[in-house]
């Protein structure tokens, strides 16, 4: 058995505003996101938003989730946190948005660790960035706080304020890390 | 063949433990060429009263502080403003390996650390070690506390790494779970 295995890929073939892994095998230790992305809202750097569901209902739309960024553009460096949101705002911001050339896409990685455990909150890890921009070129190590136990089995991601379309080529693969 | 292999995988018992060993289940790592690198992937918590504690990574039994100096980016919150800073210290009980939440925190938050350790088994140069680090807060306590913290680490030494000692500032919580990884080139 390999210990990275893909679980999904999805590769946008026009905008959309969501991108949805759903029935996700518990039998991993952790998951990881392998992201390119863009995002139709105007601006040079933009975050992808990110929910989650367990038991197999739907995502929890509530103002659960938390997160923090230590981030830098250009010769400035940022940090914050995020306070209760209905989405993870900052675990994935490496979208690049639609004030650069068309064909840049921002690029992260998002570790979700022990999503099967019944007792952990769910925390994620990302780190990425978008290398072009006159203003705002971005990058930077972020965290994502889900405040419920439940095993992940699904997990939304959207465009700018769980809106806005994602472009068309963003592409997101799911991999399951296994422990033995 | 695969590139990526589970070495060991250790969840933290009831109790707690104060220090997690990581080599190949009480023997060394293999350093034949088996695996380049090595990865750890950590979800833990500590025991002792405390908003953060942080981890030290040590190799193959070796404690001489002078051998081990640690460089880090990082930005936290402790209920006030927060802006990144860096830092480096030149000794240490250990290169640092990322900050975790103790029992001030809400219960069940557990913190991510993640370790590359590249070219470990040569016998000719010192280890560089990169360390990510996430410690998350829902901000529900009066002093909350959050951090993100990249971190390189050198052990002077040229030894092949054939074990690995990740020691809290206090115990690891059960449910803590530690996987050391070997990496394949090809």
């Amino acid at each position: 058995m390999a210990v990275i295995e893909a679980i999904a890929t999805t590769y946008l073939e026009a905008d959309d505003a969501l991108i949805e892994f759903t029935s996700i095998p518990q039998t991993y230790e952790h998951l990881q996101l392998r992201i390119s992305v863009r995002d139709v809202t105007v601006a040079e750097s933009i975050e992808m938003t990110i929910r989650l569901g367990t038991g197999g209902g739907a995502v929890d739309t509530g103002s659960n989730y938390y997160g923090d960024r230590m981030a830098g553009y250009k010769t400035t460096e940022v940090g914050g946190a995020g306070g209760a949101r209905a989405y993870l705002k900052y675990v994935a911001q490496f979208a690049s948005g639609a004030d650069v050339p068309s064909p840049q896409y921002g690029a992260g990685v998002v570790d979700i660790l022990d999503y099967a455990s019944a007792t952990k909150m769910t925390t994620a890890m990302g780190c990425g960035g978008t290398a072009v921009g006159a203003s705002y070129p971005w990058v930077g190590l972020n965290s994502g706080l889900w405040s419920n136990t439940g095993a992940v089995d699904r997990i939304a991601i959207s465009g700018y304020g769980y809106a806005a379309n994602l472009v068309r080529g963003t592409c997101v693969t799911l991999y399951g890390l296994n422990s033995s | 063949m695969a590139a990526f292999t589970v070495i060991e995988h250790v969840p933290v018992g009831a109790g707690g433990v104060a220090a997690v060993v990581l080599d190949d289940g009480g023997s060394s790592i293999p350093v034949d060429g088996t695996y380049d690198h090595l990865l750890i992937l950590a979800s833990f918590r500590y025991t002792a009263s405390t908003y953060a504690g942080e981890n030290r990574l040590t190799f193959n039994g070796v404690s001489t502080t002078t051998e081990y100096s640690s460089t880090w980016l990082d930005v936290s919150e402790a209920g006030g403003s927060s802006a990144p800073a860096s830092d480096n210290e030149t000794s240490g009980a250990g290169v640092r390996a990322g900050s975790g939440a103790g029992v001030d925190q809400t219960a069940n938050i557990y913190s991510v650390v993640k370790i590359w350790i590249p070219h470990f088994a040569n016998s000719a140069n010192y280890k560089q070690v990169f360390t990510q680090n996430i410690m998350a807060s829902d901000d529900s306590t009066t002093d909350y506390y959050w951090t993100l913290k990249v971190i390189a680490g050198l052990w002077a030494n040229t030894a092949a790494i054939t074990s690995c000692t990740m020691t809290g500032s206090s115990n690891y919580t059960e449910t803590s779970t530690f996987t050391l990884y070997g990496v394949k080139g090809a």
